[in-house]
């Protein structure tokens, strides 16, 4: 459907909405741990850069030519660096703001469906519900 | 052994093995955090990696998988890489960020 850019669109398409949900409604808790987030993401994509060709070369798995833009790097498909990149960027500030409430004693689930609906409604106006009503399918979840 | 179960125990579960024995206590204590992370990577993760298996993005090759253990078109070492991958991860914020402030 996407061509050459359909793993780099899927990569895109999975993970910026997400680490966009992140950073918007838990940016103070991320902010002041932008550089050591941008740090591990760094190194976790060098290990991923090391060790991801072995999975080629120990035939685990294998991409269409037709659906990746072909361009590499010392070998390593670029699509796949990207991947990386962003994956651990938001699995990192995931477990970073998950830690921050769990110190808290409080439920990062509950407040992650809160911002959740928040978002929904944004979309989709027409799934106007009052604050009390979320909060209480907030409650009825747990 | 297969070779996709060979990868993981190689790339994934030593450094995982190292980094989880450093950070035992808190692995256990934040325990929540870890299972939390396992779920919304499966949640997304899965639907992810199936999608691009259907519409022929990648592919696993059959012969070095255990078995014929497929759900939604992935092999049983992909569940078991996906679930890994945020233990991974989880070790590596506790090694470089919980740890330096506590």
């Amino acid at each position: 459907m996407f061509g050459h850019g359909t793993y780099l669109f899927y990569t895109l398409i999975f993970t910026l909405p997400l680490i966009g949900f992140l950073w918007f409604f838990y940016r103070p808790i991320l902010r002041p741990c932008l550089k050591k987030i941008l740090g591990l993401s760094l190194l976790a994509t060098f290990y991923g850069f090391l060790v991801w060709p072995y999975g080629l070369k120990m035939s685990c798995w294998g991409y269409s030519e037709a659906k990746i833009l072909n361009i590499t790097l010392f070998g390593v498909v670029l699509e796949d660096i990207v991947w990386w990149f962003l994956v651990t960027w938001l699995l990192i500030s995931f477990v970073t703001v998950s830690l921050h409430f769990e110190n808290r004693k409080q439920s990062f689930l509950a407040s992650l469906i809160k911002n959740a609906f928040r978002v929904l409604r944004l979309i989709f106006p027409f799934l106007k519900t009052s604050r009390s009503q979320t909060d209480g399918l907030t409650l009825a979840v747990f | 052994m297969t070779n996709y179960l060979r990868f993981i125990l190689i790339f994934i579960w030593t450094p995982l093995i190292i980094l989880g024995g450093l950070n035992f206590e808190l692995l256990v204590r934040y325990r929540k955090t870890l299972l939390l992370t396992i779920f919304f990577t499966l949640l997304f993760g899965i639907p992810w990696d199936a999608l691009s298996v259907g519409t022929k993005l990648w592919w696993y090759n059959l012969s070095p998988t255990l078995g014929n253990w497929y759900f939604l078109g992935l092999p049983i070492e992909e569940f078991i890489l996906t679930m890994s991958f945020p233990i991974l991860v989880g070790c590596l914020v506790f090694t470089f960020i919980k740890k330096d402030k506590s």
